[in-house]
């Protein structure tokens, strides 16, 4: 264990980065970085039905001058396509994308096995880059994506294993 | 009933007089809009079908002090009918949904949507706690226009013949951001009305065009002082440049 908080860590990361918009759907592993956008009073945070919504809302907020990012479950990911393509890629609006990546190690529940494996090579053919930072890390590397996303008017994504919420170097 | 053109004609010229950010929906709903009443305050979507009412949203929430108009239609707003529920869940006051309704995928060959038989996307709106009206005459879509969460317009299917639309994504997303980026304080002005003067002459500037239309009249008696000044009635948003008489 190396007794960094990893939702603490991330969320730091995320303010360091500047990011004052939070859409979310939730896993049971975001729980704690939901309850902290939440309650940030410097962050509107809404809760979205589903994440291709929550891209939507995204690019709305960044057009108003919004940092946003986008907390999911890589699920998400997949409903998520398009939006990410023909609006995020198209205007070049940039997006955080936070995400739970379930399906690997220490996974319990099989249905999140197929699309857990398939998360990484999917943001590979979309050219979106991917972070898989360990808690000791995390802060500076949610802060790089965000600088990277903004830099490139493209979406990143961090990808936040099992392990990383149990506090394990990876 | 209206055309659908005819409607977005009636659209964009109040979104233009309530200095609104308006966003067109993806296919010939932006089209029409382009050839009817472009602005730069115009966001035309390209892709990402589903997705004007969430944008809208975004864009009311990141600029509460703006007024936001998305224009939706039936098929897509049935591929995103959470949208609904969290528009009504946020209750945004400067946000006005437009849904124009033709009972069918008007861009891709008039197939007919489930709107055109039993689905009623006013009661859905409303079930999912959204204020609704509906308007059928250009009266009740000038009317509905001023309010705010859901207005489901019914419109004749089919499409007018207007081009495609010939601005690159980036031109259409650089003008857009030109106007929805401007800050209130970017238009906000000390004004300084010296001792004994008695009256005041007011330009106003919009944001959107930075068009100077001079108000001839001398409106109101101005006390001197420093004032800082912004105005927001009925959405407009404008600064006021004082000049002394």
């Amino acid at each position: 264990m190396s007794g960094i908080d990893p939702s603490r860590a991330v969320y730091a990361g995320m303010k360091r980065a500047g990011i004052d918009f939070v859409a979310s759907v939730p896993c049971v592993n975001l729980d704690c970085l939901i309850a902290m956008a939440a309650s940030d009073p410097d962050t509107r945070h809404l809760p979205v039905t589903r994440e291709e919504e929550g891209v939507g809302i995204c690019a709305g907020a960044y057009l108003g001058g919004k940092r946003p990012a986008l907390l999911m479950q890589n699920s998400g990911l997949g409903n998520s396509i398009n939006a990410l393509a023909s609006l995020n890629r198209l205007y070049r609006i940039p997006l955080l994308l936070i995400i739970s990546h379930r399906g690997g190690e220490g996974e319990t529940i099989a249905g999140q096995i197929p699309m857990g494996r398939l998360t990484p090579a999917l943001l590979e053919a979309m050219e979106i880059p991917r972070f898989a930072p360990d808690p000791s890390e995390a802060e500076e590397i949610v802060a790089r994506a965000a600088k990277i996303a903004w830099a490139a008017g493209t979406p990143a994504a961090v990808l936040l294993e099992i392990q990383f919420w149990r506090g394990r170097s990876l | 009933m209206m055309k659908r053109i005819e409607a977005i004609a009636i659209i964009a010229q109040e979104a233009e007089r309530q200095d609104a950010l308006l966003v067109g929906n993806i296919g010939y709903p932006s089209r029409e809009l382009y050839a009817v009443g472009d602005r730069p305050s115009n966001f035309y979507m390209l892709g990402s079908m589903g997705l004007a009412s969430s944008i809208g949203l975004g864009l009311a929430l990141a600029r509460p002090d703006r007024r936001v108009i998305a224009i939706d239609g039936d098929g897509s707003v049935l591929m995103n009918l959470g949208s609904l529920a969290t528009i009504a869940d946020q209750r945004p006051k400067n946000y006005l949904l437009v849904i124009l309704d033709n009972g069918c995928y008007g861009s891709t060959g008039c197939q007919p949507t489930c709107t055109c038989r039993r689905a009623d996307l006013a009661r859905i709106a409303e079930g999912a706690g959204n204020e609704v009206r509906i308007a059928g005459t250009e009266e009740e879509l000038r009317k509905g226009l001023a309010e705010r969460g859901v207005l489901v317009v019914k419109v004749e299917m089919g499409n007018a013949a207007v081009p495609v639309i010939d601005l690159s994504p980036e031109e259409i997303i650089g003008r857009f951001t030109k106007v929805s980026l401007l800050r209130a304080s970017t238009w906000k002005e000390i004004v300084f009305v010296p001792k004994g003067s008695r009256s005041i002459r007011f330009q106003v500037m919009t944001p959107s065009s930075y068009d100077e239309k001079g108000i001839e009249e001398p409106t109101s008696l101005i006390p001197s002082g420093r004032w800082w000044v912004t105005a927001t009635t009925l959405g407009v948003s404008a600064s006021f440049r004082m000049v002394r008489l």
